[in-house]
């Protein structure tokens, strides 16, 4: 993926097996929030190995993992964006995302599970505020998990934006 | 069926790259040797001739046709010149030496067939024409001479009857010298043959013969000319090869024409080796190789890591084991096997590391051509010495070095090296001296830029500095004069278009020093008004594997290169004195600066326990303590880089693998002390990501 | 087919061409030399269908290697194809004579390879090495 192509069309790949161009989205909890990685940028999802703190590293920077040998650096997606949430620790999963110059791992509390997420059911970011729309693509909207309750918001996240691009 | 074409493009690309950067270095032999109105080799010319040629047909396979083309003008313009048509001169040179960078630029095209690029390869051709021929009288065959069979006659190609005809006009004899050579052996057997014959003779060339020959020995025939006497060559060859019998001349000779004025009086002398050619040979070295991608060693690296891991993961378990006695024998073989492993491993990786290695004369050579390029730009006669380009260092090294030095190398004769009249008038030689030189000095590699030039004005830098308000007035007031040098790597220190005004170095220094302390080495300057400068690098041989000191910093894992340091001493807070603002300690009656790097990383408040050891780290000639929890004792280990979101973060040159997926940062000294000596860098937050 | 090949051509790019095209044709044994030493080297051991050789080399060029094939009793059977940048120039005038079957020009193509190598050992049987 390379820098500048347009975020909102680069980073959805349509599932090629859908009629509708439904894009598949991994949605992951954190921090009491429940986002979304296009599953063509995943790569992998861990179980947190030891993560080595890097002094002076930008806030979100949890630090540096080891993964068969590629040393990967661990971010924070709740304080990335600027939300005042504490993100728990430990944290459940690390995920491993292709920012399409190098992974990027990105602390999780759990997976839940992919969905194929239809164009138009996203709002897009432009329509919200301009802060967010540096990492996020839009937001959409996955069945709750819960029975009986509404459907959850999944903040949906442009990979490319993860330190990279 | 797929195109075999596709997978062997890179075959192509590598091959044509080798081309290009032989027949780089066969260029700037031949403006050595004409330009010291030598006599040019008729072997280099064919040797360029070769490579030109050889680019032209594998580039029209590949479909790269513009690349095709040029090689194709090149080599009727080469042709020419080693066939007698035409003769070395300026011009020629010049539109010669343009093809290097040319044929870098197509072959790196995206598209090697592009349009876009029509206009530019034909004007280069129109100047390849231009150059043109002069065509010389042929008159009489000079083959006639001789008595020699039609046999052999027909199996030359154009090119060897031409050098054949040449020596029999410069006045040269023909010889036979018949040889049996071991078919197994023959690759060495010809070149010791044809080290020897070159002072003496010039091999036109080898022919096989089917008598005595036999399944493991081959009878060759070679054809020479030489000026020497038929009694000296025997000498010199019956006893190490075979007999040698000199051509029949024919008894009855068409009457000789009168010799055309292009031909020298007498056989011209083949010189033995000068100064400056073996000087030169450490250019020309080509060495025998394998083409090998990096990222496969890299993995293979990686491999070696696994392994190592595998190993402790075994000595873990051998450990658990250790209590039962009924395994003890077991034990001790496992761990007797372990230790042989680990020897084998290390074998493994060092040799790993090795394959990385390059000379750097690969570097030099461009270097070579751009100091070519620069004193004829700025029309300063600049002479190039070359020591130690068989310094190898690695080759991730040599790519990162690449742009460093041609910056210096240019800012040594733009502003360096003075024009030859100012130099004639302050009583120097007229040709100005740029000389590079590497070496190995411990497990560091230096590489030294040194002109004879006019030298840099330490109070004029200091001036500038100031004017541009990079200095403050008092602290302007406490330089010592290689602080003032030292001034010349500030940012801003000077524009491209204040060129004249600056002393002596213009654009650029401060990238530089940037560039080279990010690949974990230090730069110096030192320079003599009238004198000249030199700026000396300092480089580890290797980014990829290092011996370092195993510290806890605030509870968590840091590794120190040890090349860095210079001893560990316990500390002592109470001893520990302020000095302008700066905390020092005494070490054997010597003032020592001190850094708590708990501090500086943010890891620990003022008031929390301090550390307990200094480690004394050394870089050139500065020294620095730093303050940390524990001593771990060494290790060697495997610097992995951090990955490119966190280029921006200070102070760390990788991290590495210490067992069990457990990561431990790379402090990056050099970084460490230019922060703590120089002036902190500003740390990027997610905000200020450009 | 295993019918057994020499490419004999300095430049790797060539070499590594030629086995391509001729291995995905189905040639199961594709040698390959760099010099006229190499080759001749070769040619001493092993008994080959078809050689292939490049015709400016350094040293022992590919006329040479002509001519010693010639005298060779074991490579008689062996097709000859001589590449060269100038099919009607003298180098293949006498190459013809030294027992050249056939040439190519260079840059030749895949196709006109292997079309020539088959039209060379059209009912010509295996050879038992």
């Amino acid at each position: 993926m390379s820098p500048g192509t347009v975020r909102a069309t680069a980073t959805l790949a349509p599932d090629p097996t859908s009629e509708t161009g439904a894009v598949p989205v991994l949605a992951v909890c954190a921090g009491e929030e429940v986002y979304g990685f296009p599953l063509s940028s995943v790569r992998e999802i861990l179980v947190p190995p030891p993560i080595a703190l890097v002094p002076r590293a930008p806030d979100a920077v949890l630090g540096v993992i080891s993964v068969r040998g590629q040393i990967i650096t661990l971010l924070d997606l709740p304080k990335m964006l600027h939300l005042e949430l504490e993100q728990v620790n430990p944290y459940g999963r690390v995920l491993l995302i292709d920012n399409g110059d190098e992974l990027i791992g990105v602390a999780v509390d759990s997976v839940i599970q992919v969905y194929r997420m239809e164009p138009n059911h996203i709002e897009y970011a432009s329509a919200m505020s301009a802060e967010l729309s540096d990492y996020v693509v839009g937001i959409g909207r996955i069945p709750a998990r819960d029975q009986d309750a509404e459907p959850e918001m999944l903040i949906l996240i442009d990979p490319v934006s993860l330190l990279g691009g | 069926m797929s195109d075999p074409r596709d997978n062997v493009q890179q075959e192509f690309l590598a091959e044509a790259q080798e081309l290009v950067e032989a027949l780089s270095r066969d260029l700037l032999l031949l403006d050595e040797a004409y330009h010291r109105d030598e006599r040019v080799e008729p072997a280099l010319i064919n040797e360029i001739f070769r490579s030109v040629h050889t680019l032209k047909g594998i580039a029209g396979m590949f479909g790269y046709r513009h690349v095709g083309t040029v090689a194709h003008a090149l080599e009727d313009l080469l042709d020419d010149l080693r066939l007698g048509r035409a003769a070395v001169g300026q011009e020629l040179l010049d539109v010669l030496f343009d093809s290097v960078e040319r044929f870098q630029r197509l072959l790196a095209l995206d598209d090697p067939q592009s349009p876009g690029e029509d206009a530019s390869v034909h004007e280069y051709i129109a100047a390849i024409r231009s150059v043109g021929m002069e065509p010389q009288a042929e008159i009489g065959d000079p083959l006639d001479k001789y008595n020699i069979e039609a046999e052999v006659l027909a199996v030359l190609t154009e090119y060897e009857e031409h050098r054949l005809r040449a020596c029999i006009r410069e006045g040269l004899l023909l010889y036979r010298l018949r040889a049996a050579f071991d078919l197994a052996a023959i690759d060495d057997s010809i070149e010791s043959l044809r080290d020897d014959a070159q002072s003496d003779a010039e091999i036109i060339t080898y022919l096989p013969s089917m008598e005595g020959g036999n399944e493991d020995t081959i009878e060759l025939v070679v054809l020479l000319a030489s000026g020497v006497s038929h009694e000296e060559l025997r000498t010199k060859f019956e006893s190490r090869y075979g007999t040698i019998e000199p051509i029949e001349e024919r008894t009855h000779l068409p009457t000789l024409p009168p010799q055309a004025t292009s031909i020298p009086a007498a056989p011209p002398s083949m010189r033995a080796h000068t100064e400056d050619e073996s000087a030169q040979a450490s250019l020309r070295s080509v060495a025998d190789s394998v083409r090998v991608d990096i990222r496969k060693l890299d993995h293979l690296m990686n491999v070696v890591g696994e392994l190592a891991l595998v190993r402790s993961a075994v000595n873990r378990v051998v450990d658990g084991l250790q209590g039962d006695s009924i395994y003890r024998q077991s034990m001790m073989d496992l761990d007797r096997i372990g230790r042989s492993f680990e020897r084998q491993l290390s074998e493994l990786r060092t040799g790993i590391l090795d394959v990385r290695m390059v000379p750097l004369g690969q570097v030099f050579n461009k270097l070579a051509r751009i100091v070519r390029q620069s004193a004829r730009d700025n029309d300063k006669q600049v002479r190039l010495v070359v020591t130690g380009a068989d310094t190898e260092v690695d080759k991730l090294i040599v790519e990162e070095l690449t742009d460093p030095l041609m910056h210096l190398v240019r800012n040594a004769i733009d502003h360096g090296i003075e024009p030859s009249s100012d130099r004639e008038l302050a009583h120097k030689r007229s040709e100005g001296t740029l000389a590079l030189n590497a070496y190995h000095k411990g497990s560091n590699v230096v590489i030294e830029v040194e002109d004879d030039g006019g030298g840099m004005n330490a109070h004029k830098l200091r001036e500038t500095a100031l004017a541009r308000g990079l200095l403050g007035a008092e602290a302007s007031q406490e330089l010592s004069r290689q602080d003032m040098l030292n001034l010349v790597f500030l940012p801003g220190l000077s524009t491209s278009k204040e060129v004249t005004d600056m002393s002596g170095r213009g654009v650029g220094m401060d990238v530089v020093k940037t560039n080279i302390l990010r690949m974990g080495g230090m730069i110096s300057i030192a320079s003599e008004e009238e004198i000249g400068t030199k700026i000396t690098i300092t480089l580890p041989i290797t980014l990829a594997i290092i011996r370092t000191l195993i510290v806890t910093i605030a509870s968590r894992t840091f590794a120190l290169p040890i090349t860095a340091v210079r001893e560990a001493i316990p500390y002592v807070p109470s001893e520990v004195r302020s000095i302008q603002g700066r905390e020092v300690i005494t070490v054997r009656g010597e003032t020592l600066a001190i850094c708590d790097l708990a501090r500086v990383f943010g890891l620990r408040g003022p008031s929390e326990r301090e550390g307990s050891f200094v480690v004394v780290g050394s870089m050139g000639n500065r020294e620095l303590g730093f303050v940390v929890d524990d001593l771990h004792g060494q290790e060697d280990v495997i610097i992995k880089s951090l990955g490119k979101s966190l280029s921006s973060v200070r102070g760390f040159a990788g991290a590495t693998d210490i067992g069990d997926q457990k990561v431990a940062l790379v402090l990056d000294a050099p970084a460490l002390f230019a922060e703590y000596f120089d002036g902190p860098e500003i740390v990027p937050t997610l905000e200020t990501r450009p | 087919m295993s019918f057994h090949a020499l490419i004999v051509d300095d430049s790797s790019a060539v070499r590594a061409f030629v086995r391509a095209s001729l291995e995905d044709a189905g040639f199961a044994r594709v040698q390959e030399a760099e010099t006229g030493f190499e080759a001749l080297r070769l040619l001493a051991s092993n008994t080959f269908d078809v050689v292939i050789v490049d015709v400016n080399m350094p040293d022992i060029n590919g006329l040479e290697l002509l001519a010693f094939m010639k005298k060779s009793p074991r490579q008689q059977a062996a097709r000859r194809i001589l590449i060269s940048t100038q099919v009607d120039g003298p180098d293949s005038k006498r190459g013809l004579q030294l027992g050249a079957d056939a040439f190519l020009q260079k840059p030749f193509e895949v196709e006109q390879l292997r079309s020539l190598v088959r039209e060379l050992l059209e009912g010509v049987e295996e050879a038992s090495s």
